[in-house]
């Protein structure tokens, strides 16, 4: 199962570098708030679902991965804002350390149920949620990456 | 005994937001993409909050599906709100929804049944409905 999941994270990491090199090469194209738009949903769902994987990969040093979690979000988000004006360089931040947070959460609660005092039957589920959770988070990405790549034409 | 209304109450949510949408929908010209942004932002993520709190006290052991449900309840309701005006309110709306429907389901998990926290959310949903609706008709 650490293959699989490992599979997604480098999936995840590949879709986040593909639209980066999109969107550098047409950077003159577009307006600021376009940018910030872009910065915004960018960076919020990569770094959720890069946080959730990698919740999911390494089982020890919780809050270590939580910390390295939400400074790879942050950065994610500042590289993502500062395509066009400083000024979505604040949201795409928000952003990026509101959504990794978010993934730590799901994470932790997935792996551990008895902290949202969920019944103890999920304790014999912990494997297959933890399938269901990592390929609808990378299908979340596909979805969103698509449809912010499709608004380039509109 | 309670937990038996919980479906109305969420019947009656949907309800209510679509005579929102009804009343926005014709007003919609007049606004601009700045309350726009706003609006598409606020409706999605309160409808996804309080969609996941009255899943999660209504079906408790069905934990991922109600994540699931919710989070797409909340992308679908941030994208109509927001197809009003423009694709890029729509995109903010989406973008919102869907973080505040992944959270939802967790706070519900997390307050163990308590109707005062239900009663507390369902309040703040209709006050920030009235606002929406007040900010529109006097921008």
């Amino acid at each position: 199962m650490t293959m699989y999941l490992l599979c997604l994270f480098f999936l995840t990491s590949l879709i986040g570098f593909l639209i980066y090199k999109v969107f550098y090469k047409k950077r003159q194209l577009y307006n600021d708030r376009f940018g910030m738009i872009l910065a915004m949903s960018c960076s919020g769902i990569l770094s959720l679902n890069i946080s959730m994987l990698s919740q999911f990969i390494i089982s020890d040093y919780l809050f270590f991965i939580m910390i390295g979690t939400v400074v790879l979000g942050g950065s994610v988000g500042i590289v993502f804002g500062a395509l066009v004006k400083y000024q979505s360089l604040l949201a795409g931040f928000l952003h990026g350390i509101v959504g990794s947070l978010t993934g730590n959460m799901l994470g932790i609660v997935v792996k551990d149920p008895s902290i949202c005092s969920l019944p103890a039957q999920y304790f014999s589920m912990i494997d297959q949620n933890i399938l269901i959770f990592s390929a609808f988070g990378t299908l979340l990405v596909m979805i969103t990456i698509s449809i912010v790549y499709y608004s380039l034409r509109v | 005994m309670i937990a038996s209304y919980l479906g109305y109450l969420f019947y009656g949510n949907l309800l209510i937001l679509s005579l929102t949408f009804m009343y926005v929908f014709r007003i919609r010209k007049l606004i601009g993409f700045q309350l726009g942004m706003n609006i598409s932002t606020l409706a999605g993520g309160f409808t996804a909050i309080i969609t996941g709190v009255i899943l999660i006290y209504q079906f408790p052991l069905k934990f991922v599906i109600v994540t699931i449900v919710t989070t797409l309840i909340g992308m679908i309701v941030g994208g109509v709100f927001g197809s009003l005006f423009d694709y890029q309110t729509l995109l903010t709306g989406y973008g919102n929804g869907l973080m505040m429907g992944i959270m939802s389901p967790m706070i519900g998990a997390a307050a163990k049944n308590s109707y005062v926290f239900l009663t507390f959310l369902e309040g703040i949903f209709i006050v920030s409905l009235f606002l929406l609706v007040l900010s529109a008709k006097r921008t």
